[in-house]
């Protein structure tokens, strides 16, 4: 039933993330469902809007919830999967544990759902994104490098910008936030 | 009692908790928040999370398919038994007021579209003689009987139909 490009995307998601520590549903089914799902969403939106949740549709208000969301780590330590059940623990991908439902941790205006210094809004965001700034109140490393910190996955790297995508989870470059 | 679904069309678990309800025989209402933006404001507002599906059981909210919840909800509902859908009245009344020479029973005075009495094949103008192996004397009985009556349940009816008897098979 599921489209050749989904069946694509299904395998590129599977062999990044398991080279990467994470795992997809084992039910593929269901997963080939979801990657209808973020096509259908790239299409619309332009980016891979979170297949279970109602984007706003404006990617600086969706940045929080593009796939991988980030909730996803959060959600797979304490319920062994993302809200949507794409990304489940290794027990679970294995076939060891039984899925349990997994609540909603993100609040009306995104964001809200972790502890406040992970959820910066879009103005600061941009602002850490400009790159280093001279001006005061910046804390920095010892070598003036700026760190940068992948909201998805936690992976920092100290460099004068943040890379184009994650190396670990593959997001993009708008995902990182200023560490230190 | 009324089920109110929210959902998108690429979520997993929408489809699942659709199927999950169609399974369990529960009618629903559907709405696409990802379409529909009064839906979406609703589901919203009234669950404050923007996450789907969101099920409205009762009045009660539920994020995600919550399958022990949704259970335990559905579970909390009256039971009402399933309706004949006829309009029915004492055939000795009917009987006597129009001077018609009916048996004891229920005579049938409207049958509704659609309903487990239409599909049977019940047609205004019979009387219910039987329904379920018991006897039926007054349109009363017929309230008492089918208090028993459960959904998926299949039972016998027995109409005189024009001074003949015609047996017929109900589904509920």
């Amino acid at each position: 039933m599921s489209s050749q490009k989904a069946q694509t995307l299904y395998e590129r998601l599977k062999r990044e993330g398991e080279a990467a520590g994470y795992y997809l549903n084992p039910d593929v089914e269901f997963v080939l469902d979801l990657m209808e799902g973020l096509l259908t969403n790239e299409e619309r939106y332009g980016y891979w809007a979170c297949p279970c949740r109602l984007a706003e549709g404006v990617r600086e208000k969706d940045l929080d919830i593009i796939c991988p969301c980030d909730y996803r780590d959060p959600d797979l330590d304490e319920y062994g999967a993302c809200y949507c059940a794409l990304y489940v623990s290794q027990e679970i991908a294995r076939g060891e544990k039984e899925l349990q439902p997994v609540p909603e941790r993100r609040g009306t205006d995104g964001g809200t759902g972790l502890a406040p210094t992970l959820g910066p809004t879009a103005e600061k965001h941009e602002e850490e994104l400009a790159g280093p700034s001279t001006g005061s109140g910046r804390r920095f490393t010892q070598s003036g490098i700026p760190v940068w910190r992948c909201k998805v996955c936690g992976y920092l790297c100290a460099r004068p910008q943040p890379p184009l995508k994650c190396p670990i989870c593959k997001a993009d470059r708008d995902r990182f936030e200023r560490f230190a | 009692m009324s089920v109110v679904v929210y959902t998108t069309p690429t979520c997993g678990f929408c489809h699942q908790v659709k199927g999950y309800l169609n399974q369990r025989g529960v009618s629903f209402t559907e709405y696409d928040v990802s379409q529909d933006p009064q839906a979406a404001a609703e589901m919203v507002q009234m669950s404050g999370q923007r996450g789907v599906p969101v099920v409205l059981i009762d009045g009660q909210v539920v994020v995600g398919f919550n399958r022990p919840l949704i259970d335990q909800l559905l579970a909390q509902r009256p039971t009402r038994p399933p309706r004949l859908g006829a309009a029915i009245a004492d055939a000795s009344w009917i009987a006597a007021k129009k001077g018609l020479p009916l048996p004891d029973g229920a005579y049938v005075g409207r049958v509704d579209p659609g309903s487990a009495a239409d599909t049977a094949g019940l047609r205004p103008g019979d009387v219910i003689v039987q329904l379920a192996g018991q006897a039926v004397r007054t349109d009363q009985d017929i309230d008492r009987i089918m208090a028993n009556v459960r959904f998926g349940q299949t039972v016998d009816l027995i109409a005189w139909r024009n001074g003949q008897t015609i047996r017929m098979t109900v589904r509920f």
